[in-house]
């Protein structure tokens, strides 16, 4: 008796409540999948937005890749060779995809280079063996200079816009220069003279400073876009390239007579001499090869001219007659589909197929949000206006019609620059921000649609007899709208939302398009349709994927609408209407 | 051909047709078997309830059913089977030796063609005519189905003709290449009673001049037994008796047959008493059902045997060129639904007034101006009811009788408070009455209650029915949630309804069950006065007398009164105790009821009376026909409201003078609004009955 009595107590706390919701969702669940399955278009249709639907819930999990990662070819690597260019090795492959500038400690058996996009310095043996990481967490490290003597290592980070230093080890990191660099670039030392020069070439100078950071001095102004640089103290000279200008250049320590040495390059990066051999070595980013000169850039020749993607760091072991230089990962661009990436890769070598996937969640949060928000919205205006007719009807419908007369892009654009600009009212809002924004906007340009079908049907319905009778028991009219009305106009709201949630998919699409969506790198259809406009001929699918993906939808979801409509159409046994 | 094959083959022969339906949601035997013959110069009524295939046979018999359909049997056209001809065929025997006219004459016309022309268009294809033997013929056609003036009517459009002139345009084109077989589709069902009776004399006008065989459709037995040779019954799918119009109405052979006539309210006996209204239980034999196993009436058939479900009758022959489906036709008798026993009725006379209304008005819209709000006045608003006075006294039912337009639904509406009155007074016993519902208080909401005409719109679709009757319960007894459900339950039991039912949805009930339910609702709340607005009209004629029988078993039990508004004469004699006879918005007589309906009346009272076609073939059709339509409703009358179409009208005096209401000789509560002395017009009215006589 006890136990009966529990069980009883059970089912009427939480299994009741539980029974309560789930009894009416799963009814109607089932309900419209018996209507949505009952025609050709409507089984097509579901089947089509099905498969979106799962996309926008899992598809960044069942995505082969990341969405925003960048693919390469091959990691980056650190080579070797004779001074000749003959004899290449590989000394540190698939360490690291994005090596750097590089420096070499000969008398230590050490190598070091930068690595800008894992943000690290680190080192190796000059075979290549126990690479190690020096410091991490950099913003993005360019040159480095190593001082043995003194044991320090300087380098120059782009991203933080200073130039720093550190023990060999790694230890003691301190910043040297904080202000007054926009893009430092190439670095060099002059141990003896206690100074130290580097490039930035954003503003575009050669500058040099105490070993210390402190007397900042310019030395060369108005370059283009200077990059790595190079000592030869004895000769009092200092060497840089410019990958704009394409030339390599030198001017006397003080900065005083500029003179191009070499040009006709294509993208000159860093460079090192070996001035007892009077010579000067260089890599070329833009050519992919290495090249020497005389120190008065008369004897150009090329040592290394294959196997090259984007080298970058150069230094000499003129004493073990080697030079060793970095040489970046190629990024997966553009590819064709392959078995690897089954519809081929974009401009930054992201996975298409990848950024499909994951593209259906923003986009298709968005638009059914944003639908749901017009439906609720305008179910409510119209169905209250409709009932209440008279005046209220007349004013209440004229502000729908002026809503509805603006374009509905237009007011969409106009919402977003204005509102989207400003931050958003609380903090945690802050990420959500210009989501709700678009959200809000499409349900305020879907709503008047809505509110004019909905009051359309409320007016046909209200002079129905059950309403009449519902009146006659003394009924609010919000009871007779929400409770009476809103049961019958279901059917009809189905079929709307399936208009308006086509409609909303648009326009998400092109507001993604036109930039005003998610912001990159998340993957957003119409921002891939916008970023792929440029490679319309070389690789057409990256604009073709997800115009079919928006395509798709919309086609499935208005088949899916069509099917219910034709499903409500036919008489169904043991319901009226 | 032969002549002499002509005379011996019917015109048309179906035998054995069946018709099913193959929809998405299953299949539908909408005809199972019927057969029936046709000959040339005769009328053959074909009769039966809604849902029972009258509609379906015509349709096979014009070949215009869908192709989701399988006709099997044959249907003979003289000697061509028309169930093999080819499309192509089928259009020329359609055109020109089978022509049909449905039941809605406005959507039979093409409402952007001046009606002329189209009827012309006819002509020119099926004929050959050229344009202006088209047009001769058009106006030689338009004078025989008795339009006047035919060349101005074929300038008309169809909305610019009346409900009536549309529908003998529609006969017209029928007409039009001469057929051999006309299928009428309750041709009538649309129109109203005056306008009816003039059709019903145009069909049997044709029928002494038209040398064709028509088959005329009707649920209507009244209408049937004005104007057929012959009749058929049919019932689920089957023809199930077969007999010359006499015979059928006065000796009918199958249970069925003898139901429904017990069903139809029938003027009282000289003696003044009323025959108590029989109604056959149950429904009628879905057309959902595949399986025919035994015969398909025995389920409501009062003298059922067990042979009776086991074996399927066939057609059996009962003598004098008549049939029956039914083993034992030679037992029928008119008793085996009930002894004729009549009505009990003791009536309080001297009842206390529940409801009164004085001067009650209501005019819809207001005057419109040439320019939105400005300019002259162009547009006077629609007086719906004018200056209505009536009184109800408890446990009594005044009927509220009238054409389409006449304002009877518009005074059940300014009763219970759905649409306000401009101007009047409405009194529930002492207490004045607010125009609208909303303002009445939750007593006055729950002593004035409604029954709307069509039952399956007066219960929401979406919603378990016990939605509406708990709610009425809940704000009306004031009983809490279990109560509640115990009362409706009751409630439920005393309309004849299975508690179980609380939980369905309208859509599962049938319409009569729907209108039960509705009637259970209006009860709830203990109401003092029920307005039924065509309560019954939708309903089948055995439904019909259930729902009737309910009403009146009620209000002996409950002293509820009614308003009982109708457009049948017969159902508002059966039910009222007063009636009140409205033309136009405008009271034209009103008394107790047994005085309204004899001599003396008034004009349109009389008119009416004489329209109303009763299920009596031996009947003499009394002549009254109201010429014109129902006047229009913008204009204020400066006279009697009735003056344009009457009959009687006595001179001037009748166009511009209101009519004085006039006491008649039985009861003080007897009134009549016309200009003529009411012996006068009494000695007017024994008079027309003693030359139809």
């Amino acid at each position: 008796m006890t136990v009966r009595m529990d069980t009883a107590r059970t089912r009427t706390g939480v299994t009741r409540v539980v029974g309560a919701v789930a009894g009416p969702v799963g009814r109607s669940l089932k309900n419209f999948l018996k209507l949505a399955l009952a025609t050709t278009a409507g089984r097509i249709g579901l089947f089509i937005v099905a498969i979106h639907l799962v996309m926008a819930l899992v598809g960044p999990w069942l995505a082969p890749y990341s969405a925003t990662a960048f693919n390469f070819d091959e990691a980056g690597k650190v080579q070797q060779a004779s001074l000749d260019g003959s004899d290449v090795k590989h000394l540190a492959a698939n360490l690291v995809p994005e090596p750097g500038y590089m420096a070499l400690d000969v008398s230590g058996g050490k190598m070091y280079w930068t690595d800008s996009f894992a943000n690290k310095v680190q080192r190796a043996n000059l075979d290549g063996s126990a690479v190690e990481d020096l410091v991490s967490g950099l913003s993005s490290p360019e040159e480095i200079a190593l001082d043995v003597a003194g044991g320090k290592m300087y380098w120059t980070d782009s991203g933080t816009d200073k130039v720093q230093r550190a023990n060999l080890d790694g230890s003691a990191v301190e910043d040297l220069v904080t202000s007054g660099l926009i893009l430092p670039r190439g670095i060099a030392l002059d141990v003896a003279g206690g100074k130290m020069y580097w490039t930035d070439s954003l503003t575009k100078k050669v500058q040099r400073a105490n070993l210390d950071g402190s007397a900042v001095e310019d030395l060369v102004s108005g370059l283009r876009q200077p990059e790595g640089m190079a000592l030869d103290v004895a000769g009092g000279k200092m060497y840089w390239t410019d990958s704009l200008t394409k030339k390599v250049q030198r001017a006397n320590l003080d900065g005083s007579a500029v003179e191009d040495l070499v040009s006709g390059l294509k993208s000159p990066l860093g460079i090192a001499l070996d001035v007892a051999g009077g010579k000067m070595y260089w890599t070329d980013s833009g050519t992919d090869k290495v090249q020497r000169a005389n120190l008065d850039g008369s004897a150009a020749e090329d040592l290394v001219t294959s196997g090259l993607t984007l080298p970058r760091g150069i230094a000499l072991d003129v004493a073990g007659g080697k030079m060793y230089w970095t040489d970046e990962a190629g990024l997966e661009q553009l590819l064709d589909p392959s078995g690897q990436f089954l519809l081929g890769t974009d401009q930054f070598g992201r996975d298409l197929l990848s950024r499909m996937m994951s593209g259906a969640r923003s986009l298709i949060t968005m638009a059914v949000a944003g639908a749901a928000l017009g439906l609720a919205l305008g179910t409510v205006v119209g169905m209250s206006s409709g009932y209440k007719g008279g005046i209220v009807d007349a004013v209440v419908m004229r502000v729908m019609d002026g809503v509805m007369s603006f374009p509905s892009l237009l007011l969409a654009l106009l919402v977003l620059t204005t509102l989207g600009s400003k931050a958003a009212p609380v903090e945690w809002l802050e990420t959500l921000w210009q989501e709700l924004l678009i959200v809000v906007t499409i349900g305020i340009v879907s709503m008047p649609g809505v509110s004019r079908v909905m009051r359309s049907v409320t007016l046909s319905l209200k002079e129905m007899e059950f309403v009449q009778s519902a009146r006659l028991r003394g009924e609010t009219a919000g009871y007779i709208v929400f409770r009476e009305i809103l049961p019958n106009v279901i059917p009809v709201l189905g079929v709307e939302a399936s208009v308006r949630l086509s409609y909303s998919i648009l326009l998400v699409a092109s507001l993604g398009f036109l930039g005003l969506g998610v912001q990159p790198p998340s993957p957003d259809w119409g921002m891939m349709i916008s970023e792929s406009r440029g490679f319309l001929v070389s690789a057409p699918l990256l604009a073709l994927v997800p115009s079919a993906a928006i395509v798709s939808l919309v086609v499935g979801g208005n088949l899916l609408g069509d099917g219910l409509r034709q499903a409500r159409g036919l008489p169904q046994k043991g319901e009226g209407l | 051909m032969s002549r002499q094959l002509q005379e011996d083959t019917p015109l048309l022969q179906v035998e054995r047709l069946g018709v099913t339906f193959y929809t998405p949601r299953g299949v539908v035997r909408a005809v199972r078997e019927a057969s029936l013959v046709v000959r040339r110069g005769e009328l053959v009524g074909l009769a039966g309830e809604s849902g029972c295939g009258k509609s379906t046979t015509a349709f096979a018999i014009a070949g215009y059913l869908p192709g989701t359909a399988r006709v099997d049997g044959s249907i003979r056209f003289e000697d061509r089977d028309i169930t093999d001809l080819s499309a192509s065929e089928l259009r020329h025997l359609r055109g020109n030796r089978i022509a049909m006219v449905y039941q809605d004459p406005a959507t039979s016309l093409n409402p952007t063609m001046r009606v002329g022309p189209q009827i012309e268009e006819v002509l020119r294809e099926h004929l050959g005519m050229d344009s202006g033997q088209a047009r001769h013929r058009t106006a030689k056609l338009f004078e025989s189905v008795g339009l006047a003036e035919p060349d101005l009517i074929g300038q008309r459009y169809p909305h610019q003709l009346s409900g009536g002139m549309q529908q003998r345009v529609v006969i017209a084109m029928a007409l039009a290449c001469d057929p051999d077989l006309l299928i009428m589709d309750e041709p009538t069902t649309g129109l109203d009673v005056t306008t009816q009776a003039t059709i019903l004399d145009l069909v049997a006008d044709l029928k002494q001049r038209v040398n064709a065989g028509i088959l005329y459709v009707s649920h209507n037995l009244g209408v049937i037994a004005r104007v057929a040779d012959r009749v058929v019954v049919m019932y689920a799918g089957q023809t199930v008796e077969q007999a010359p119009v006499g015979q059928l109405f006065k000796s009918p052979k199958h249970p069925y047959t003898t139901g429904l006539l017990d069903c139809v309210p029938q003027p009282p006996t000289d003696s003044g008493t009323v025959t108590r209204l029989r109604s056959i239980p149950g429904t009628v034999y879905s057309a959902d059902e595949v399986g025919t196993e035994g015969c398909l009436f025995a389920p409501r058939c009062p003298m059922v045997q067990e042979s009776c479900r086991v074996e399927s009758p066939q057609m059996l022959d009962a003598g004098d060129d008549r049939q029956s489906r039914c083993f034992f036709w030679s037992d029928v008798r008119p008793e085996i639904w009930g002894e004729a026993e009549p009505r009990k009725k003791d009536t309080i006379q001297t009842a206390e007034t529940v409801l009164s209304a004085t001067g009650l008005r209501r005019f819809y819209g207001s005057w419109q101006r040439k320019y939105l709000l400005f300019g002259p006045r162009v547009r006077p608003p629609v007086r719906a009811v004018t200056d209505v006075d009536f009184n109800v006294g408890s446990g009594r039912t005044l009927g509220i009788v009238g054409e389409s337009g006449s304002g009877k639904t518009t005074i059940a509406k300014v009763v219970v408070g759905l649409v306000p009155r401009d101007r009047g007074e409405l009194r529930l016993r002492d207490e004045d009455l607010a125009p609208l519902v909303g303002a009445r208080t939750r007593e006055q909401q729950a002593a004035v209650r409604m029954v709307f005409q069509n039952p399956t719109a007066s219960l929401n679709p979406r919603l378990p029915i016990r939605h509406a009757i708990l709610r009425s319960l809940r704000k009306f007894a004031r009983l809490n949630k279990s109560e509640s459900r115990e009362r409706a339950e009751e409630l439920l039991e005393a309309v004849g309804l299975d508690p179980a039912y609380l939980d369905r949805h309208p859509g599962q009930l049938s319409g009569g069950e729907q209108q039960r339910f509705a009637l259970a609702g209006a009860f709830a709340g203990n109401a003092d006065i029920i307005a039924a607005d065509e309560a019954v009209s939708a309903l089948d004629v055995s439904v019909q007398a259930q729902v009737l029988n309910l009403l009146q078993r009620h209000q002996q039990e409950a002293g509820t009164s009614y308003v009982f508004i109708t457009h049948d004469l017969g159902v508002a004699r059966y039910v009222s105790d007063d009636i009140m006879v409205l033309y136009a918005g405008h009271v034209a007589e009103s008394g107790p009821t047994e005085c309204v309906l004899t001599a003396p009346s008034h004009p349109y009272t009389e008119a009416l009376l004489s329209a109303v076609p009763v299920p009596d073939p031996d009947a003499t059709p009394t002549r009254i026909r109201l010429p014109g339509a129902v006047p229009s409703l913008r204009r204020r009358f400066e006279g009697c409201f009735f003056a344009g179409r009457c009959p009687r009208k006595v001179g001037d005096i009748c166009d511009t003078t209101p009519p004085p209401g006039r006491k008649g000789p039985d009861s003080p509560d007897h009134v009549i609004y016309c200009h003529i002395p009411v012996d006068e017009l009494m000695a007017m009215q024994r008079e027309r009955v003693r030359e139809a006589t």
